[in-house]
């Protein structure tokens, strides 16, 4: 299903940049809220019938918990509607943003903490590893389908691990079985045989005979 | 790269910086 881009109807235009917005928004909050609770420490609480020992910084549970609703269903909206209308999509650059910005979050403050001196192994571990969950997927993605997914090679993609290979194999089979094709007959040796003796008993004449090999070793 | 795929991605890079924008704006405003 891809459509030529100039060929996007209004409407799906205004779902492609509404909703890229709304998700690039969720990121940023996430982004934003994650170093305002850090700032604090790394975590807090609100409600709930407990003895709080760190409140959260004001408006930061609604930002955050919006932040992650709204741009995970606008993140989906994206995904139809960029898909769909064939243009560039940016929807695999999502998943890198969140867990990049996020780990680089605890990088940072794993080498430069709000309190104390000295490394935060805490933070400096989920912040390798969020580096890595987002760096990995988006090296495969610029390998594989890039910013433009097609039907076919999306499904390439989605095939169980080996499915390309096989399909690469079936084919080398198939091309090989085809160069083989015209492969000599295996009675072609009796059928000089009984040329020959045709042409010696004068059955044939010597033009006869050499046109009856030729047609037969063609 | 063929013009409509330039605008789009110029496109789209506009509308997740809007969205960076409106996130630090409406932080700014909630937590202050």
């Amino acid at each position: 299903m891809t459509t030529a881009p100039d060929t996007v109807p209004l409407k799906r235009a205004f779902w492609i940049l509404g909703s890229l917005f709304l998700v690039s928004a969720g990121i940023t909050s996430l982004y934003l809220g994650m170093r305002s609770v850090m700032d604090i420490g790394g975590y807090c609480a609100e409600g709930g019938p407990f003895e709080i020992a760190t409140h959260c910084p004001d408006g930061v549970p609604a930002l955050m918990i919006g932040g992650i609703w709204i741009g995970m269903i606008a993140a989906f909206a994206y995904g139809w509607a960029s898909i769909g209308a064939g243009i560039p999509s940016f929807v695999g650059l999502f998943w890198p943003a969140l867990f990049m910005s996020l780990g680089w979050n605890f990088l940072q403050y794993a080498f430069d903490p709000p309190f104390g001196d000295g490394i935060v192994y805490g933070w400096l571990i989920p912040g390798i590893l969020f580096e890595l969950m987002g760096v990995i997927p988006l090296w495969i993605m610029f390998k594989t389908v890039g910013l433009t997914p097609r039907s076919t090679r999306v499904r390439s993609v989605l095939a169980p691990p080996g499915a390309k290979a096989m399909a690469t194999a079936m084919r080398a089979v198939v091309e090989a079985r085809k160069a083989d094709a015209p492969s000599p007959r295996p009675d072609m040796v009796s059928e000089l045989e009984r040329l020959t003796a045709l042409h010696r008993s004068g059955a044939l004449s010597d033009d006869e005979f050499e046109k009856a090999k030729r047609r037969l070793l063609a | 790269m063929t013009k409509d795929r330039i605008t789009w991605i110029a496109l789209q890079i506009l509308a997740a910086a809007a969205g960076i924008w409106f996130a630090l704006w409406l932080f700014d405003r909630a937590t202050t």
